[in-house]
């Protein structure tokens, strides 16, 4: 079974633990970043974190969990924290747009990040003006059209369809390269035939693709 | 050589500081200057020189944040504390900025009615021009336009030499701290610290230090630039304090605003001296009304994720050019309404001015030492405690001035 939901309305959800217990709300969700979207691997609240192996039910009113918190430091990509608002930018230092939302995609008890909607919609929706934000056309970038560039506790990721990476020009695609560690700038030309390039479709619903051929969202200090 | 080179690094780094620091002294600015000259002398100017240093501190900071993250205050806001925060912040800095947009058009119009320009033909004029400034020109155009009206300030040098002032105690003033205790001179006092700082200069900094692309290895010269512009700030304004001081404040003479000075300067300091200073007015606010309104649109795009540059079309970037547009049409629009009662909107608009700086400023220096935001460039501890210490006095001042009016 395939189900969507928006990252706004996973924050904040009550958490429960064995017996109906009170654990929290949902701060953010921890994602391993490594694969092509992003898997959620663990519910933070404030205490610490759930991996995901333990969380019974995710949704739509609460989320239900078979442990209570541990408490560890942040691994990965948090995508509140790193994703949430953050600027996007193109190769050439461009701003374009800022995150609003994160899409997930709930299939067969897995959470993975599949498109960041970079529209006003999300921003009206978060300000509780939901009737206005529906009128208004999202603006949804599939998660491998971007990159993150951070520089708190986890390393560039980098997923790039081919076309996208066909469609630079020598300048840009030397630029988008000298920003990556040397394993990466590798993948980068590997990624030029992909197997599965897009497995969730998202790249069919975006409205807008053509205005963001290549991004990084940017929410760190440069290193 | 070498020396040539840096010089034209400081050439081309240079405009966010200067930009910013002189569209400080806008109409509201001048017509403060000039009640502090005329009804206290030379005593206040120390307040001046206490202005232009916590100009320094806090135009640095905002320069340095948008150099070092890539993105305006509004914007940063909505990345590190969410967008019900940013949207706050903006619906309070958008309203007190269209009061602001309107007191520098009501400037424009008071200065060009000494000349007996009428406004319903100045403020027209004057709001399609800083329009089409924008909307037409590049980035570069805009900016050399911009300062090329900043020389207007010039003429507020010309008058105070032409006032003939007692230069030595206006020196002893600006370094010899003294006042009279009572509630008029403390809301003066507050009033000039308030005009210096305000919320759109530090948004206007920051965002038009990103847009003009600066990077970390431009911070050097980018400093200069803005203690070179609070510096020029804080000069402006001892002349317009200086003028006063030497031909009002000596005949006893009192005012209420820049132009009872300028009319009142004719008499004693000469034609020319009260001309320059109508001219200075006109410049400062057509400065001010293009500044203004620029700090509105970067703020709106930046909060609302639709970042623009000046160098945009307005196709590319129609959330910033309305957004502009919006502002000029609304601050001229309230200075045409017959009757509108333009001193409580101003009033108001300084109040909410005052109330916002001190928030602002807190989550600026919240930001600005966040070592995961700001990385080597972060402030370091001595900068931090001149900047908690600036922001307490600042608290003093906004709660005089709240419990004055």
């Amino acid at each position: 079974m395939t189900r969507q939901i928006l990252l706004s309305s996973c924050i904040g959800l009550p958490v429960r633990g064995p017996g109906g217990r009170s654990l929290g709300r949902v701060a953010d969700l921890e994602a391993d970043p490594r694969p092509a979207y992003p898997r959620v691997r663990a519910v933070r609240v404030r205490d610490g974190a759930i991996a995901w192996a333990d969380v019974l039910r995710f949704g739509p009113e609460t989320v239900d969990v078979a442990t209570a918190p541990v408490a560890r430091d942040s691994r990965g990509l948090l995508l509140r924290r790193d994703v949430f608002d953050a600027q996007v930018v193109d190769l050439a230092g461009r701003r374009l747009a800022r995150v609003g939302d994160v899409e997930l995609v709930d299939r067969d008890g897995q959470l993975d990040a599949v498109a960041v909607d970079v529209g006003l919609a999300p921003v009206l929706r978060r300000l509780g003006l939901g009737p206005i934000a529906r009128r208004l056309a999202e603006e949804w970038i599939p998660w491998p059209g971007i990159y993150l560039a951070s520089t708190h506790g986890h390393r560039l990721q980098l997923e790039h369809r081919a076309e996208d990476v066909h469609r630079l020009n020598q300048t840009e695609l030397e630029a988008l390269i000298g920003r990556l560690p040397p394993a990466r700038g590798g993948e980068v030309l590997a990624l030029a035939r992909p197997e599965d390039p897009d497995p969730h479709g998202t790249a069919r619903r975006a409205r807008r693709p053509r205005r963001f051929p290549v991004m990084r969202a940017r929410k760190r200090a440069p290193s | 050589m070498r020396r040539r080179s840096r010089l034209a690094v400081l050439a081309a780094v240079a405009g966010p500081g200067l930009l910013a620091g002189l569209s400080d002294d806008d109409p509201a600015g001048i017509t403060t200057y000039s009640v502090l000259g005329a009804d206290y002398g030379y005593e206040l100017l120390w307040v001046l020189t206490l202005s232009m240093l916590a100009l320094v501190l806090f135009h640095e900071l905002g320069a340095r944040v948008g150099v070092v993250t890539g993105q305006g205050m509004a914007g940063l806001i909505r990345e590190r504390y969410g967008v019900r925060i940013a949207a706050s912040a903006l619906a309070a800095l958008v309203v007190a900025n269209l009061g602001t947009t309107a007191a520098e058009f009501a400037g424009v119009a008071v200065g060009l009615e000494l000349a007996g320009v009428s406004r319903y033909v100045s403020v027209p004029l004057a709001a399609v021009a800083v329009s089409a400034l924008v909307l037409r020109g590049s980035f570069h155009r805009v900016e050399r336009v911009l300062l090329a009206l900043a020389t207007a300030f010039a003429t507020y040098l010309v008058a105070a030499v032409l006032a003939k002032p007692d230069w030595g105690a206006a020196a002893h003033g600006l370094v010899v701290p003294s006042m009279p205790l009572d509630r008029d001179a403390l809301l003066t006092v507050t009033a000039v610290v308030g005009t210096t700082l305000a919320p759109w200069g530090l948004s206007f900094i920051q965002s038009y230090a990103v847009d003009k692309r600066l990077t970390p290895s431009d911070l050097g010269a980018e400093r200069i630039d803005v203690v070179t512009g609070a510096i020029m700030t804080g000069v402006i304004g001892l002349c317009v304090v200086v003028a006063c001081a030497a031909t009002l404040h000596a005949s006893g003479d009192s005012i209420v605003d820049a132009r009872d000075a300028a009319a009142a300067l004719e008499p004693l300091a000469g034609g020319l001296a009260s001309a320059l200073f109508g001219v200075g007015l006109v410049g400062a606010a057509m400065l001010a009304a293009s500044v203004l309104p620029l700090s509105t649109a970067y703020s709106v795009a930046e909060a609302l994720g639709r970042e623009a540059t000046l160098d945009d079309s307005f196709g590319e970037a129609p959330v910033f050019y309305a957004a502009y547009g919006g502002a000029v049409a609304v601050g001229a629009g309230v200075v045409l309404i017959p009757g509108v009662p333009l001193v409580p909107v101003l009033v108001l608009t300084q109040a909410l001015n005052a109330i916002l700086l001190l928030p602002l400023l807190v989550l600026m220096t919240r930001i600005a030492r966040d070592p995961v935001v700001m990385g080597r460039y972060r402030s370091g501890r001595a900068g931090v405690a001149l900047q908690a210490l600036t922001i307490a006095l600042l608290g003093v001042c906004v709660a005089v001035l709240l419990a004055l009016v």
